[in-house]
């Protein structure tokens, strides 16, 4: 009945902090492997040795070791661990700044160089590669959405043996292909069975299968989140099945597609980059061309932004819509 | 003064002194104080919103009061140089959701704060854990993992872990609120234990059965203030506020 | 009373009367008229083998549009005996292959002798042991420097620091954005110009662990924020600290949560391996296009798409059985 009878440990003092609570520990800790770092560092363009490697990973471990003792800590102000943080970042950056090897004064004209953009039509090109691009993306978005949406209905409502075995067999292949070689399978190969498609049909042809069968899981598992009793109960206050979908099932169900399908969008659309290897002049293969053309990286740089103004955007609603999803 | 003699009750365990709390802009706690003495149980009722669970959390900084001074054991506990984790480990909690961790057995449960704050070994953890466990009357249970016991075994699990660490002072928030009616006993029953042996325990409940039985003093709180305290008796028997008054009578 | 039977009846009411309520759409009768209506029509519709003009493909394809929505009509109906939803899907899929049977122009003669050459396969299999093998040493070393990267950061992005979350999060949304191929592409074709030589296999190594860790990061994060605020209270109030309570608390339970999705991510990291042939690493995409060109025949590359199948398709079926069980686990 009584409480275990054995002395208790001994306690340790409350008002006695450990080490990795003391401010004036860990600050030293921080600003030692900050100091380690900037002394130890070979200088610039310096090759690392060995040595030098591991004090440096060992530093580095000394700072991110310290920085996230300090921001697991509910009780740390809010300004230690956003300086702590900043710092973090600051090291990495300055570690990159002196050991990639980079030559940085040629970043400018290799990487920056806009007068080689303006040679020519090279700005054209590059925005004819987006507008291309943009079109592989629409017309493969629309057909795989239609087909998707297709798919997803058989599977889940109509749920037929036979018509599931082959829907299944379908996304499972699409799904396990690595898109890049669908591509070359489908342009390089079928020409031999006297199935001629362009270089865009072959593409839009590709990326819609494999998005097609992506999109039939994404609309199904939003069809099948919904409860059976929410079909029954529209369909017993005498709705047909078709307007049940209509007003209750849909409308539900578009909240918890709509996280799922906008990471596809975006996935869609980063794809096209790849349909480059079957000669679509998009935005990277234009690039890829003028790069070789000029002997300069600028363009290779403003297609990877081109990417970015389109699709970070996305991401970020993406991310958002992510977080916002109602959980299960 | 610090309360190293301990000599029935006059020398308090818990001071809270003018303790505000703001989330955001909402005022929670607004001035605060409260004295509980060594070995006595005290119980927070309230309306749900008047802050007594955030006023409970405060006694062991998981809400870290806005302004006030804590003071446990004569030390106060809410400035930069205390270890908290060594002052918690001396308060024990049990919340109204249980919180066992449930990727951990029963016992698994109890030595964890054993073997990683207070630093004994595994061998001798696992006796204290399984002398709690058998405390609170699941000595059987040790090796099952929370989501296969009920909710009143959770919950004596939970009062278990809480037991093991030998703390100076238990806090309960809403610890039956959770549990379906006939398990509400079992829980209260061990409590009651506990405050006959005497623990100081802060207690979070409406159950008024075990308040008038086993509380020393009853603290009436509303919208952030306290507004009535006492013995039992007077609070729950012929309480002087109105509000006081009107809670009671919706609760009965 | 009955309306139908006065003289003001119209002829739509005494049709029902004698006919039941049923709309037409109830009527299997009318529905199998309907749908075999419609195919005769489609095959009058449809022109010789070959390409069709502009115009009469449209016609064709709003035809079996139309056809298509009659069937799904049937077919999301409930009340609808099993025979006959079986008789619409058929006929859909039936159609599907006719049309491509007919209109592709496949030349189905030669199919087999140029998709599966095996005879003129010497020498190939080697290749795709060396490619199979720099497939599975990349896929490895990107999956575990990624996982290590996409743990650290999950974690420190489950802090709620608003400089980490600023940081991390321009991060993660940069390479989820950035397409695969192209970060492979700067990081090996661009890098050199300003001096930073990585060798194919480490570019592509790069790029693949840079967007997958963005990935992950996202995995671990949402994964730590499932667990409940009540259960790192709980451990705070026993005394553990910060770092205890996420190393024995939070992470153990995050883990079941994160392993399904987290699979995921891995399988489409083998897939995305593939990426690497346009850097040149000699993986098995590569050798495979290196042998279409040495045998003058698409079997290789034809053959490396079953390989990848035959190793993704079960790798995707373990994820999804995976899925099933946590969530089985989550329900419990």
């Amino acid at each position: 009945m009584s409480v275990p009878d054995r002395p208790p440990p001994p306690p340790k003092r409350p008002d006695w902090l450990p080490w990795h609570r003391r401010l004036l520990v860990l600050a030293l800790a921080l600003t030692a492997s900050v100091a380690w770092v900037l002394m130890l560092a070979p200088p610039l363009g310096a090759s690392v040795g060995v040595l030098d490697a591991i004090g440096l990973l060992l530093a580095f471990g000394t700072y991110l070791t310290a920085t996230v003792i300090i921001q697991t800590d509910r009780h740390k102000p809010l300004w230690l661990k956003n300086v702590t943080v900043l710092g973090l970042f600051a090291l990495l950056a300055l570690l990159f700044y002196r050991h990639a090897g980079g030559e940085w004064d040629r970043l400018g004209y290799y990487f920056f160089n806009f007068e080689v953009m303006s040679r020519g039509d090279a700005w054209f090109q590059m925005l004819r590669g987006l507008w291309l691009a943009l079109q592989v993306f629409l017309y493969s978005l629309a057909l795989s959405t239609v087909l998707g949406l297709l798919l997803a209905v058989v599977r889940s409502i109509v749920n037929d043996k036979l018509l599931n075995v082959v829907i299944d067999a379908y996304s499972d292949v699409f799904r396990a292909v690595p898109p890049i070689v669908l591509l070359l399978v489908t342009y390089s190969a079928l020409p031999y069975s006297g199935i001629v498609l362009s270089p865009f049909q072959t593409g839009v042809v590709a990326l819609t299968l494999i998005e097609a069968a992506y999109l039939c899981e994404v609309f199904r598992s939003g069809i099948e989140a919904i409860h059976r009793n929410q079909v029954l109960s529209a369909r017993s206050i005498g709705l047909s099945a078709w307007k049940a979908m209509r007003l209750v099932v849909l409308p539900q169900a578009v909240r918890i597609v709509v996280p799922d399908y906008t990471n596809r969008v975006i996935g869609l659309m980063k794809r096209t980059a790849e349909t480059s290897v079957i000669a679509i002049a998009e935005i990277l293969q234009s690039a890829q061309q003028l790069q070789s053309q000029h002997v300069n990286a600028t363009p290779l740089i403003v297609g990877a932004l081109l990417y970015m103004v389109v699709l970070f955007p996305l991401a970020r609603v993406a991310s958002a819509l992510e977080r916002s999803r109602p959980r299960a | 003064m610090t309360g190293t003699g301990a000599t029935g009750g006059r020398d308090p365990m818990i001071q809270m002194e003018a303790i505000h709390k703001y989330f955001g802009p909402h005022h929670v706690l607004k001035g605060l104080d409260l004295r509980v003495e060594r070995g006595t149980v005290v119980a927070l009722m309230g309306p749900s919103g008047s802050g007594k669970s955030t006023f409970l959390r405060c006694m062991n900084r998981i809400e870290e009061p806005s302004s006030g001074i804590v003071r446990i054991d004569g030390m106060r506990i809410n400035e930069l140089r205390v270890d908290i984790d060594q002052v918690r480990a001396d308060i024990g909690m049990v919340f109204q959701e249980y919180n066992l961790f449930p990727h951990l057995t029963a016992l698994a449960n109890i030595t964890l704060g054993l073997v990683h704050v207070r630093g004994s070994s595994r061998r001798e953890a696992e006796e204290v854990g399984r002398a709690a466990l058998e405390r609170v009357g699941l000595a059987d249970q040790a090796g099952q993992r929370p989501p296969e016991l009920s909710g009143g075994q959770q919950q004596r699990v939970a009062i278990a872990r809480s037991l093991a660490m030998r703390p100076k002072v238990l806090l309960f928030d809403e610890p039956t609120s959770a549990l379906d009616p006939e398990m509400v006993h079992e829980v209260l029953d061990t409590m009651r234990e506990l405050a006959q042996e005497g623990m100081t325990m802060v207690v979070v409940s409406h159950e008024l059965g075990f308040l008038r039985e086993a509380a020393h003093r009853v603290v009436m709180m509303d919208d952030g203030r306290i507004v009535e305290e006492g013995p039992p008796d007077q609070v729950l028997g012929e309480p002087e506020n109105e509000r006081t008054r009107a809670f009671l009578g919706k609760l009965l | 009373m009955n309306e139908s039977e006065s003289p003001q009846a119209s002829f739509l009411d005494r049709w029902r009367l004698r006919f039941g309520h049923l709309p037409w759409y109830r009527r299997y009768e009318a529905l199998l008229l309907a749908v075999a209506l419609w195919a005769a029509g489609g095959a009058w519709l449809l022109p010789d083998a070959g390409r069709p003009d502009l115009p009469v493909a449209l016609a064709v394809i709003a035809w079996y549009v139309a056809w298509f929505l009659l069937v799904a009509t049937v077919l999301v109906d409930r009340e609808k005996p099993i025979w006959l939803k079986r008789i619409g899907s058929l006929s859909v899929l039936a159609l599907f292959a006719w049309l491509f049977v007919r209109y592709s122009g496949t030349r189905w003669d030669r199919v087999q002798d140029q998709f599966f050459a095996f005879d003129r396969m010497d020498g190939v299999w080697e290749m795709y042991a060396q490619g199979l093998a720099v497939t599975l040493q990349l896929s490895a070393v990107a999956a575990a420097i990624s996982l290590v990267l996409g743990l650290t950061l999950g974690v420190l992005r489950s802090l709620h620091n608003p400089v980490l979350e600023l940081f991390i999060g321009l991060y993660v949304d940069f390479f989820r954005a950035m397409p695969l191929i192209v970060s492979m592409v700067v990081i090996f074709y661009a890098l050199p110009f300003i001096g930073i030589r990585l060798p194919a296999f480490w570019a592509a190594t790069l790029a693949l662990v840079l967007m997958n860790s963005a990935y992950q990061t996202e995995i671990f994060r949402a994964g730590i924020e499932s667990v409940t605020r009540g259960q790192s209270d709980a451990a705070a109030a026993l005394g553990l600290s910060g770092v205890q309570t996420m190393w024995h608390i939070v992470l153990p339970q995050a883990f079941r949560t994160i392993i399904p999705p987290l699979t995921n991510n891995l399988v489409s990291l083998v897939k995305d391996t593939a990426v690497a042939y346009v850097i040149t690493v000699p993986e098995l995409l590569t050798n495979a296009q290196h042998a279409v060109v040495w045998k003058r025949t698409p079997t290789p590359l034809i053959l490396s798409m079953f390989l990848y199948l035959a190793t993704l398709i079960p790798a995707i079926h373990f994820t999804r059985w995976l899925e099933r069980r946590s969530a089985r686990w989550v329900a419990r």
